[in-house]
């Protein structure tokens, strides 16, 4: 409680001497309305930290003082020179609460009522006869709308962490006893007695963990203030809106965005948003908007920054980063636009025109960026030169738990980011190659050509033949900055998370790691840091561009889909466009049957059509894609996923229609690509957009009999019909079909609906009611068709 | 402040450090080994739920670097902010000292001069007094 009150003595005497001016200036030009609302949302702010810190007397005070401005604000009373000295004396009493407040004397023992009627005088003098401030401050006892107080009590961080460690003890103790208990028979009892206890202990570490959340409202809260200065010091005149203050993040987390984020909001006040009277010129409103909004989504927090000023002009960007010599205007040529507008990251660049006080001095972006990084976090931007910037930070809900993939290199174990890499692929992958060159190595993945290096080399070890082997695995890594390399390790064995503490100094000194790591094995490890690495290969963001380019020297990179290549039960190589592909399932086999006139899986109750099968496999599983157009999902089961790869080349169509639609080539190899339009009209006919409430309803009128119920109903079901039998849905059934001969004697067809008859023999065929051979499976599906698509546009 | 110093050998040479900067004395297991560090930095072993940086101490006087030995012992000291584990040949006794600590009257050997902050009359034996937090501090400077 101390500190909180110290924050807010410190922060109260900061405001106050600033706020007699304010006032004083308000009292000139009381029209200033932005004036106003500034004083009147110290008062609020003080209030509200009061109520709080449980101190009645300044709550009382800036109660009556916020009341009184917001009266002025409404009109509900004019200003006046009474008024306003009413309010400095308020503030001044709360300087002299405050001051006692620090000093620990007793409060002054003066009477505040005294001014908070001189308060009321002067209001009840100019105030338009209505309403006889009902809402005025209470006098004598506590405010009516006092908070509850909170039932919290403070607690040391040391403590915490300490508790936290404590818990890590118990875990790691718990996974030893575990081990041992495995070895050892025990009767069943001390088992499930164990089990509890370990789940005891989990739920445990999961609470201490939420001790460390805190509410972004922490970093949020100075920014009013912030933006406010900024606007007075260039002039501008942006309004702050902020969203999403209950956001909770790691404590640390919040320490480590405070600075980015305060950079951004400076920048996009400086930089972003237009004065005043550029804006009116560019048509937009006076006054610019800054929205910072925070959420969370998965284990990521998201903080978009959005302004509506100017945007980043990237020909001046990248013109800028031609004179400044971050790269070369034939490099420019080939950047995509989301690469030009990257090059705000590199260091030493900045768009503005002058340097100001405030930003533009060159260090600015690349810092943030690299804070970002630093954290596990990515900065995105979302560009609309001339309307608006947004800026989207994604950083990890903690910094203490790490998404990591474990390593092997050199018979040491490591973490490695999971949001640093992009691809792992096998050295023996056709779709890697590695070129020595003057002593260094490129690897060529999918012909665009990035650093490569093993990551013994890195660490100093010594060199064996073994680094070279077809047995490693090559992870492509994105450092961010465009820092893009290939680290060759051993193994990849496992994927965690992993909680990080910062290792001691001698370690991190060399800039290899980000910090260390307790698995449960109890075995300490080391995460690495790929930017640290990267800076070990002396990548620097200019060598790395041009060599990305050099792959797509034929011109502006478009953007590429990717798709997965797979080997099918065909024995075909054919690749699917990854956006259609929701995931990779491995299926049971007893989950397959053929119902409806198709090889089907069930999902839960309900079935999905599956391809790329002959026969029910002999495997219990089977691997399949589920692959979904939005609406409707279908499996495709196949034999292995080979690879990921970008559909660069050329498409060969296909002579026919059919599930290839062509054939592209990846790498050496051809590669049939799937029609997914294809394979989803085909499969898709059964299952229908239409909810199972609108499901069309298709009454079989008479026929009970094993042919209809099992030959013809899954047909119909197929073309997404509902079955549904007897009188009750003569009236409503949307189609009907009747087996010709049979005729229902109670049964009148029902006007503009459509019936479909049914011959039991070709010879039936035709006649007076247009019968369809039973058989005739073409004739019977255009009419249930038909019918289905008038009753969609009835 | 107490007194209190533990006496310990490293490179077969008694040393005393004050017992207050000791958190405790372990037998170490299980070092894992971490590349591209300084030669004196032997590894990180667990203790508890903490991972620990382990010191070799000898190597300040040897200058060779030695493996650790699972079950060897090691003093755990926090030096700005950080636990570490330094590595000694065995550790003696906790004795409490009958003066105080003395200006080293001695000319030492370069090595141990880096590691010697004062002497001490040990059981009538003058011994010196190593601070741990000098094996981890000039490594720092040199590097910076």
């Amino acid at each position: 409680m101390d500190e909180l009150i110290q924050d807010f003595i410190s922060e109260t005497f900061e405001t106050l001497d600033k706020l007699s001016g304010e006032l004083v200036a308000w009292e000139a030009d009381p029209s200033d309305r932005e004036r106003l609302d500034n004083i009147f949302r110290f008062f609020h702010t003080v209030k509200g930290s009061c109520g709080f810190l449980s101190l009645p007397r300044f709550e009382r005070l800036s109660h009556a003082a916020e009341d009184v401005l917001s009266k002025l604000r409404d009109g509900a009373i004019t200003p006046g020179p009474q008024i306003v000295t009413a309010i400095l004396a308020i503030i001044d009493r709360i300087a002299a609460l405050a001051n006692a407040l620090e000093s620990g004397d007793a409060m002054p023992e003066a009477d505040d009522s005294h001014l908070l009627d001189q308060l009321r005088n002067a209001c009840s003098e100019t105030e338009a006869s209505l309403d006889p401030a009902p809402a005025m401050a209470p006098t004598g006892e506590a405010p009516a709308d006092a908070h509850t107080p909170l039932r919290a009590v403070r607690i040391p961080l040391e403590l915490l962490d300490h508790l936290m460690n404590g818990v890590s003890d118990m875990v790691l103790a718990r996974n030893e006893v575990a081990r041992r208990m495995r070895d050892a028979d025990n009767p069943a009892s001390t088992d499930a007695a164990f089990e509890r206890l370990s789940s005891c202990i989990a739920d445990m570490r999961d609470m201490i963990g939420k001790t460390r959340m805190q509410r972004i409202e922490r970093v949020f809260t100075p920014l009013p203030r912030l933006v406010r200065d900024l606007n007075g010091e260039l002039g501008k005149s942006v309004l702050l809106e902020t969203v999403g203050a209950g956001t909770e993040m790691d404590r640390e987390m919040i320490d480590m965005i405070r600075d980015p984020l305060m950079h951004i909001i400076r920048n996009a006040i400086d930089h972003g948003i237009e004065s005043p009277h550029e804006r009116a010129r560019a048509n937009k409103p006076a006054d610019g908007k800054l929205k910072i909004e925070a959420r969370q989504s998965g284990n990521q927090i998201l903080i978009e920054i959005s302004d509506d000023g100017r945007g980043i002009d990237v020909d001046a960007l990248t013109s800028r980063a031609i004179a400044s010599k971050v790269l070369r205007a034939s490099e420019v040529a080939h950047m995509s636009e989301a690469a030009k507008l990257n090059l705000v990251f590199s260091p030493g660049l900045s768009t503005a025109k002058k340097v100001t006080s405030v930003s533009g001095r060159g260090v600015g972006m690349d810092v943030v960026h690299s804070n970002i990084t630093r954290i596990g976090g990515t900065i995105d931007l979302e560009n609309d030169q001339g309307a608006g910037l947004k800026i989207i930070l994604r950083v990890p809900l903690t910094l203490t738990i790490i998404a990591c993939l474990t390593i092997e290199a050199g018979g040491n174990l490591f973490a490695l980011p999971r949001n640093a890499i992009q691809e792992i692929l096998h050295a023996e992958n056709e779709n890697v190659t590695i070129e020595s060159i003057g002593g260094g190595e490129i690897a060529v993945i999918r012909g665009v050509k990035i650093p490569h290096i093993a990551l013994e080399q890195v660490l100093g070890q010594s060199i064996t033949r073994d680094i070279r082997g077809s047995d490693r695995t090559i992870i492509a890594i994105d450092a961010g900055s465009q820092q893009k390399y290939a680290l060759s390790v051993a193994n990849v064995l496992d994927h965690e998370e992993l909680v990080i503490r910062p290792g001691a100094p001698l370690i991190m000194e060399n800039g290899l790691y980000a910090g260390t790591t307790l698995p449960d094995n109890g075995r300490p490890m080391l995460l690495l840091d790929p930017s640290g690495l990267a800076v070990q290969l002396k990548l620097r963001s200019k060598q790395d561009m041009k060599a990305s380019g050099d792959a797509h020297h034929t011109g502006p990179r478009k953007k590429l889909a990717s798709a997965l290549v797979f080997h099918d039960f065909e024995g075909k190589h054919r690749a699917i466009r990854l956006g259609v592909i929701e995931r990779v399932e491995d299926i049971s086999s007893a989950r397959v049957a053929i119902t409806a006139g198709q090889m089907r899986l069930s999902v839960d109750d309900a079935t999905l059509p599956i391809y790329g099968l002959k026969a029910i496999p002999e495997n219990t599983f089977i691997k399949t894609l589920l692959l979904s157009d939005g609406a409707v999902s279908l499996y495709y089961a196949i034999d292995e996923v080979v690879d990921i790869f970008e559909l660069s080349g050329k498409l060969e169509k296909a002579m026919q229609p059919g599930v290839v639609a062509g054939v592209t080539m990846m790498g050496d190899r051809q590669v049939e690509i799937i029609d997914t339009h294809w394979l989803f009209a085909q499969y898709c006919e059964g299952i229908r957009r239409a909810p199972p409430e609108a499901q069309p309803t298709c009454c079989i009128v008479g026929g009970d009999d094993i042919w209809t119920q099992n030959i013809l109903a899954p047909l119909v079901e197929a073309a997404g019909y509902e079955i549904v039998r007897g009188q009750e849905h003569y009236a409503d059934a949307d189609i009907f079909i009747s087996m010709q001969g049979e005729d229902q004697e109670d049964f009148v067809m029902p006007p503009r609906k459509t019936m479909i008859s049914l011959a039991y023999d070709p010879a039936g065929a035709g006649g007076k009611n247009a019968a369809i051979y039973r058989y005739d499976r073409k004739a019977l599906m255009h009419a249930l068709e038909t019918g289905l698509s008038e009753r969609i546009r009835a | 402040m107490s007194n209190l110093y533990l006496v310990a050998t490293i490179a077969g040479e008694d040393i005393a450090i004050p017992a207050h900067q000791v958190e405790s004395v372990v037998k170490v297991k299980d070092v894992v080994k971490i590349p591209a560090v300084k030669p004196f930095v032997t590894g990180l072993f667990a203790l508890r739920s903490r991972v620990l940086t382990l010191i070799d101490c000898q190597y300040f006087i040897t200058g060779e670097t030695a493996e650790a030995k699972d079950g060897q012992t090691a003093i755990v000291a926090e030096v700005a902010g950080h636990f570490y584990g330094f590595l000694v040949d065995t550790v003696k006794d906790v004795c409490e000292a009958q003066e105080r600590e003395t200006e080293i009257t001695a000319r030492l050997s370069d090595a141990w001069q880096s590691l010697g902050s004062a002497m001490l009359n040990v059981d009538g034996k003058s011994t010196l007094v190593v601070d741990p937090g000098r094996m981890i501090e000039p490594a720092r400077k040199k590097t910076g």
